[in-house]
């Protein structure tokens, strides 16, 4: 991939400069995250959706909307690890 | 709807009936003030902007006052009662998702400039301007209550991104530095960006290119733009940042590595120790928030991260102090039990003189300023509190408070202690709690002692302060003691320590939550939201026209709402009168020197007209009949009357006396005087027309004859005759218009179906001006109005039933050739002219009473909530201000119209579509979740409908357990026990917070409390959540019997214990049972959100007995899952549990399982029925059509849809079609293609099982119709909202909007709206930048459906554009605008 004027870019800033950008040795793990992450931000910036979610959990909206960005801290947990988890992940990238 | 559904392509406009009530953000600022002429000239007049979901922004207006005041007469305001209101000022549609809004005052600027968040990806200033300020004030109609057109101008909207709601898309927080000199625009992740506004010589303000300040990986959860005088502007952001994924993934092998290691240490000591991992979002959890101060260098162009301090790990939201020379500066954070401040160089707190004495002094020295807010009595120790928004007011000589909310509504006020010497250091904070109020979104303090308050759910209300110097007495925690707090527990970290909800929970003061005591409400803005069913039909038994019954609000709030199209109107009295009479009128009091209050004229007299008598009633504080000493001719009836003269001096020289017509000549009553006219000949009057200064008679046969005040002499004069040639049917003179002597044109309705205009002017007097005619129908009544200024309008009731409205030429007196014609009612339409919020309205009388008037530039009717009347006419005294007089049959009734005479008059009739609807309210105990109609038996033969509604709160107590606790849900507790209460909680507390004073002082509060309850209680009022359980999958539920043919009485209520929360309901006649409709209630047991489970679920059966009472029949309690929905299926009942659909028939003990389909994709939400069809929406996967087959008593699938939608409702438009509505605001409309199902289905159903489940064995759906609502669709009907209309799909929406999707009868109608959609969508404003089309395509292109909302834009654009896109229609401006009338008036 290069610039419109020619410069190649590097996978990595590409990255960097665009969140969520996906890589052909992305883990399962990471890109789940980055849907998780992406489906919350949504969820925090439709008012509707927020006050969907409020009612159902009978909480503020402050607190569902606080619980949300901190639930993209991690969206699914911390990375799976260990010999069985680790096997698994290069079997479902492969 | 079968129009809909004949059609091979279904075609649908939207059209919106009623805004959605929610407020997504408000903000305070004067961005009009200087421009309009308002009542309230000292200072600039207040106004609050607010976001509404659904993408429109409103600019409400602060007015205290009398609300119709008018500018005379303001030394008389002091003995009458203020009031309080919001007006509604302007109104822009911005078809867009909004987010934040905040006001910018450029500096040097004299007003507010508006900047908004939202979707588009562009930075938008927007601009409220008047347009024309020219005419304000100068009319008898227009006073403050009448809207000032305003445009709004768009400043200046520059893309800087991506289109939509992403996490790296700036626009959900802004930041505005205090002073005006720039603003910042982030999103959630990473992107901030700053923009420096300038102001150039002409005042335009315009911004440069943004400048970055980016932060990769950091979450953000609010922005605020600190006060830091006129050094560089700086923001305030709180955020996180977590790791990259690599150093993540490291991080976790390392974790893993050392925890092995633990773990073989303790194998090998012998001890089996778990360490437990702390969740995201609580202090330890590896993840620190810090307050990051962002300083924009206005010499170098550039922002830099220049200072962050690590905070409170639950802190959510920021408020700015006043800085520079005002105040210490820095910013308020509010977090989980505690409000810290924060600033760059602040001193750390000074040594607390109680916590040195006992030997803590080893212990880190505190260094955070922070306090603990005081905690209600319920509250479980190990919850926290979060505070949700924060709120400061800077008041004169440097002083200034904040306001805090929690999540469970409490209001706090935060001082902070300066120390005298230096103002610029925080010594200390108190913490106070003012008030409970429904929880809000955003807080707005106005300089007037007010508080806005925009409520997440429910009602948004404007509260007056009735005190603010409440530390001394309130219940209050200090930065003091929690700081001692601190000192004396054993933690060794700060951080520790506040994160603790335990320790917090010792030493903070407790509370219980009452009625309000330091605020009242002043003003109501009704909201619906969250709207959670729809039902309409004419249930109440009595009315023409069908209610709309829509379940509204949640926990404490929660609310059945009844909408009834039309003005709600309050009956004041009601008296019998002799006979059925002819004709009413009012004449004007001119006896009270001045005009009495205001520059307003009350009436005098009540003037009822028979057919052989008069009847004259004088207004006072009572109605008393007249005899003869009024002047007036008792034996005849009356043909018009009016009080003569330009009024108002009282003195005598200008006072004209009162002027009566009956059939034999006009008599004219001046001061005890009596000047009588007789009809030369045999002829009789037949009509008759009079005002101030002219009268006007029709004898039989055609001749007319005008007389007019001689201002002069004060008598009357024969000024001209004329003969029309054909009888006449009505006449009217119409009103003389302020600062002239006479009126220009009189109305003349002839029996030859004509109506004609003649002129008045001396110059050519009595000539024909123009006519229009009628058609077949005969003119019943005509009224010449002006609404507006210099507008002159003709309204014609006809004999058929409808009325005719057109505008008249002001000079030349044409009437327009687009006269509009509206059906009203099957009686002849009688016209008059009434007086309502100070405007020019028409009363329109036909089987159904109607009121015409204008608003924001357009013609609007609407139907009056009330019975038939027969004639009417204006009325106004000291206590009814804009009232009606009526008579229907033999009553005389008077009337007031929108509303009682509170402070909701002006949202009643102030805004152009929300006064369309009245609403009563049921209070309810639960958040209601779904109803059903019942019909039960009363008697033998006579059934009677019932509204059964199930109602449940997550996360809340059952009433039961509330009590038992000790909660009073009305915070109405008697004074006694309040007191026992206090004391109770004094002994609680650990820390001798309140001394004996202050118990005496708070004893003394009660007792005022008690009296003011009596005063004015409905302000005092509020709701107040329950207490919070302390743990997951604690509910409160009961099923409620109500009857909406008495005024929605609750007859029974059946409170559900143990958890169980009644979730759906369903009417069942089960053919077993003789097709009695019984109720059926899915119910589940401890059902937990986070993670989805439950303990488990039943179907329970009720019984309505008599019509007012629910008898259990029986339980059956159901495995694999929870019941969202139930629905009678061919004498049975389809029950969706989990995923999986069930059919049941009616045991004797329980319900006895027939069958059931397995397999659908996560959780049947929806079920509907039609034949042997039944309609599945899955709670992620959209809608499956499956069919009963009764031979093989199976259930068979037979078509699903191809796009995955997360289905929230549905609704059936019949059997192969269903309209569904998502989590994500799209309506689409799905249906099954003809012939798709025969060769799919398996009829001998002998196809192998496992022929189902594949995906390309079943037919798919087609989708007819997309449409992008932008708001949570919670319930859709399908239903007409008239009696005998068309139908159309009414849905309502999770945020309170209550709309309706139309079908297109004509190809016609599809062509003209198409076309006139497309011209809008290029020409209508773009407010936040946003293209229409691709807003409505949000998910899903837009398909076949005709966005309602854009075609009325085009009464709001310049008359050029509104001209160019008619041509480009063939057709003129006003026939567009009339056929979008008619397209409203055809629905409602």
């Amino acid at each position: 991939m290069s610039t419109p004027g020619g410069a190649p870019i590097h996978k990595d800033q590409l990255k960097a400069k665009y969140i969520g950008t996906g890589d052909a040795d992305m883990s399962k793990y990471e890109w789940v995250t980055n849907m998780h992450r992406d489906t919350l931000a949504s969820h925090i910036g439709h008012y509707d959706q927020m006050s969907y979610y409020a009612v159902a959990q009978n909480q503020s909206m402050g607190r569902v909307k606080l619980e949300f960005i901190e639930k993209m801290l991690q969206p699914c947990g911390r990375p799976p690890m260990g010999s069985k988890e680790e096997g698994k992940e290069k079997l479902l990238n492969n | 709807m079968t129009s809909i559904t004949s059609a091979a392509s279904m075609k649908l406009l939207d059209v919106r009936l009623k805004h959605a009530g929610s407020i997504i953000a408000s903000t305070i600022g004067e961005f009009t003030s200087g421009c309009t002429s308002s009542s309230n000239s000292s200072g600039g007049t207040q106004e609050i902007a607010c976001l509404r979901a659904g993408g429109t922004i409103d600019l409400y207006r602060i007015v205290i006052s009398q609300p119709f005041t008018e500018k005379v007469g303001d030394d008389e305001e002091e003995d009458e009662e203020v009031t309080t209101s919001l007006q509604l000022v302007s109104r822009i549609e911005t078809r867009s998702t909004l987010r934040t809004l905040h006001a910018l005052r450029v500096s040097g600027s004299k007003r507010d400039v508006l900047v908004v968040g939202s979707d588009s990806g562009c930075f938008s200033i927007l601009d409220f301007e008047p347009t024309t300020s020219t005419s304000s004030g100068s009319s008898p109609g227009s006073t403050a209550a009448k809207l000032t057109p305003l445009s709004s101008m768009i400043l200046h909207s520059s893309p800087f991104g991506k289109v939509g709601i992403r996490r790296d898309t700036p626009g959900q927080y802004l930041g505005i530095d205090p002073r005006g000199r720039a603003c910042m625009i982030a999103s959630i992740e990473k992107r901030k960006l700053v923009y420096v506004i300038h102001r150039d010589s002409t005042g335009k303000i315009s911004c440069a290119s943004p400048l970055e300040a980016h932060r990769p990986r950091t979450f953000v959860y609010d922005v605020v733009g600190v006060d830091n005088g006129y050094d560089n502007p700086i923001f305030a952001c709180l955020e996180v940042q977590y790791e990259e994924y690599e150093d993540m993934v490291l991080a976790e092998k390392k974790r893993k590595k050392e925890e092995e290691e633990d773990e073989e240490i303790m194998k090998s000591a012998g001890k089996s120790e778990v360490k437990e991992d702390v969740p995201v979002g609580q202090y330890g959890d590896g993840y620190t928030k810090q307050l990051a101060y962002y300083e924009l260098d206005l010499g170098l162009n550039h922002v830099s991260r220049r200072w962050a301090i690590t905070t409170h790990r639950t802190a959510c939201c920021l408020a700015a102090l006043p800085g520079g020379a005002d105040g210490p500066g820095g910013v308020l954070v509010g977090g989980e039990n505690y409000i810290e401040y924060l600033h760059e160089g602040m001193v750390p707190p000074p040594p607390v003189p109680g916590a040195d004495g006992d030997g803590s002094s080893a212990k880190i020295i505190p260094k955070r300023m922070i306090c603990a807010i005081p905690r209600r009595e319920l509250h479980p120790p190990n919850k926290g509190i979060l505070i949700t928004s924060l709120s400061v007011l800077k008041q004169k000589k440097g002083k200034f408070f904040a306001l805090a909310q929690s999540e469970l509504g409490d209001i706090y006020k935060v001082t902070l202690t300066l120390p005298k010497e230096n103002k610029t250091c925080v010594s200390g904070m108190t913490i106070c709690l003012l008030d409970t109020l429904p929880v809000g979104n955003t807080m707005n303090i106005s300089k007037l002692a007010l508080l806005f308050v925009a409520s997440e759910f429910g009602d948004n209300g404007l509260y007056q302060f009735d005190a603010i110097d409440i530390e001394e007495e309130a219940i209050k925690c200090t930065s003091n003691d929690t700081i001692t707090a601190f000192l004396k527990s054993e933690m060794e970290e700060e951080d520790e320590f506040y994160s603790k909800c335990e320790a917090v929970a010792k030493f903070a003061p407790t509370f219980r939550p009452t009625i309000l005591r330091n605020l009242h409400k002043v003003f109501t803005m009704e909201s619906l939201a969250p709207v959670t069913s729809v039902l309409v039909g004419e249930l109440a038994g009595n009315e023409v026209s069908p209610q709309i019954y829509t379940l509204c609000g949640r926990g404490p709030s929660s609310t059945l709402r009844v909408l009834r199209h039309g003005l709600a109107v309050t009956e004041l009295a009601v008296s019998e009168l002799p006979g059925v009479p002819g004709a009413v009128f009012n004449v004007r009091d001119d006896t009270i020197v001045g005009g009495g209050k205001n520059g307003k004229f009350y009436d005098r007299y009540i003037v009822v007209s028979f057919a052989d008598a008069t009847l004259v009633l004088s207004v006072g504080e009572t109605v008393e009949e007249m005899g003869k000493e009024s002047g007036f001719l008792l034996t005849e009836p009356t043909l018009a009357c009016s009080a003569l003269g330009v009024g108002g001096s009282g003195d005598g020289e200008r006072n004209g006396g009162i002027v009566q017509v009956y059939p034999g000549g006009v008599r004219h009553i001046q001061r005890g005087s009596v000047s009588q006219w007789h009809v030369p000949g045999i002829k009789k009057i037949e009509c008759a027309s009079a005002n101030e200064s002219q009268i006007l008679i029709a004898l039989v046969g055609g001749e007319l004859i005008y007389f007019e005040l001689d201002p002069m002499s004060g008598n009357l004069m024969e000024a001209g005759t004329r003969d029309v040639g054909t009888d006449v049917c009505s006449l009217d003179v119409g009103v003389v218009p302020r600062g002239k002597s006479r009126s220009l044109f009189a109305a003349v309705g002839c029996r030859d179906s004509t109506v004609r205009l003649l002129s008045l002017a001396p110059g050519g007097l009595l000539e024909q001006k123009s006519s229009t005619a009628l058609g077949t129908t005969k003119p019943h009544s005509v009224v010449l109005s002006n609404a507006e200024e210099g507008e002159l309008t003709l309204t014609v009731g006809l004999d058929d039933g409808s009325a005719l409205r057109a505008g008249v030429d002001p000079i030349t007196g044409a009437i327009s050739t687009s006269p509009s014609r509206r059906f009203l009612g099957a009686r002849p339409v009688a016209v008059s002219r009434v007086t309502l919020q100070g405007s020019q309205s028409t009363l329109l009388l036909s089987s159904r009473p109607w009121i015409g008037r204008a608003c924001n530039g357009h013609h609007s009717m609407a139907p009056m909530s009330y019975a038939p009347l027969d004639h009417g006419c204006s009325f106004s005294n000291e206590a009814v201000r804009d009232g009606i007089v009526a008579t229907s049959g033999n009553t005389l009734r008077i009337l007031s119209v929108g509303g009682d005479s509170g402070g909701n008059n002006a949202s009643a009739l102030g805004s152009t579509d929300d006064e369309s609807f009245n609403s009563n309210r049921i209070d309810l105990r639960y958040t209601p979740r779904q109803m059903c109609l019942l019909s039960a038996r009363v008697a033998e033969t006579t059934r009677k409908i019932v509204l059964a509604i199930v109602e449940s709160d997550a996360n809340d107590f059952g009433e039961e357990d509330k009590k038992a606790m000790g909660f009073d849900g009305t915070g109405k507790s008697k004074a006694g026990s309040k007191k026992k209460e206090s004391k109770d909680g004094d002994d609680a507390m650990d820390m001798d917070m309140e001394d004996s004073g202050d118990e005496e002082e708070e004893k003394k509060d009660g007792g005022d409390d008690e009296e003011e309850d009596d005063e004015d209680d409905d302000t005092r009022l509020t709701p107040i959540r329950g207490p919070v359980p302390a743990e997951q999958g604690r509910w409160g539920s009961c099923i409620r019997l109500v009857d909406p043919a008495n005024a929605c009485l609750t007859l029974d209520c059946v409170e559900l214990n143990r958890n169980e929360a009644a979730l759906c309901c369903a009417s069942v006649r089960f053919h077993s049972r003789g097709g009695e409709s019984l109720l059926a209630v899915g119910t589940v047991t401890g059902m937990t959100m986070h993670p989805l489970g439950h303990k488990e679920s039943h179907i329970v059966l009720y019984r309505v007995v008599n019509g007012e009472r629910l008898q259990l029949l029986h339980r059956t309690k159901v495995d694999d899952g929870p019941i969202l929905s139930l629905v009678h299926f061919q004498g049975r009942l389809l029950v969706g549990v989990g995923h999986i659909v069930r059919l049941y028939e009616m045991g004797k003990r329980q319900l006895l399982k027939k069958c059931e389909l397995r397999g659908f994709p996560t959780m049947v939400k929806t079920l509907q029925a039609a034949g042997d069809r039944a309609f599945v929406g899955d709670m992620m996967q959209s809608v499956q059509f499956i069919r009963y087959d009764a031979t093989s008593n199976k259930l068979l699938l037979v078509a699903r849809d191809q796009s995955p939608r997360p289905v929230t409702c549905q609704e059936l438009l019949d059997i192969n079609t269903v309209a569904v509505g998502d989590k994500f605001g799209n309506v689409s409309i799905l249906r099954l293609p003809r012939g798709a199902d025969v060769g799919a289905i398996d009829v001998t159903g002998t196809r192998a099982l496992w022929d189902y489940s594949r995906e390309d064995a079943t037919p798919k759906l087609e989708t007819l119709c997309t449409y992008h609502v932008g708001e949570v669709v919670t319930s859709m009907t399908r239903a007409s909202l008239v009696a005998g209309g068309a139908e159309s799909l009414i849905y309502v929406t999770v945020t309170g909007r209550v709309g309706a999707l139309v079908p297109f009868t004509s190809r016609e109608d599809v062509e003209f709206y198409s076309s006139l959609e497309g011209f809008l969508r290029a020409e209508a404003p773009r407010p936040t930048g946003r293209d229409p089309q691709a807003y409505r395509s949000y998910y899903a292109p837009i398909k076949h459906v005709v966005d309602g909302d854009l075609c009325d834009a085009y009464a709001q654009l310049p008359y050029d554009v509104k001209q160019k896109i008619a041509e480009q229609l063939e057709r003129s401006v006003g026939d567009v605008l009339k056929k979008l009338e008619d397209t409203r008036n055809a629905l409602l």
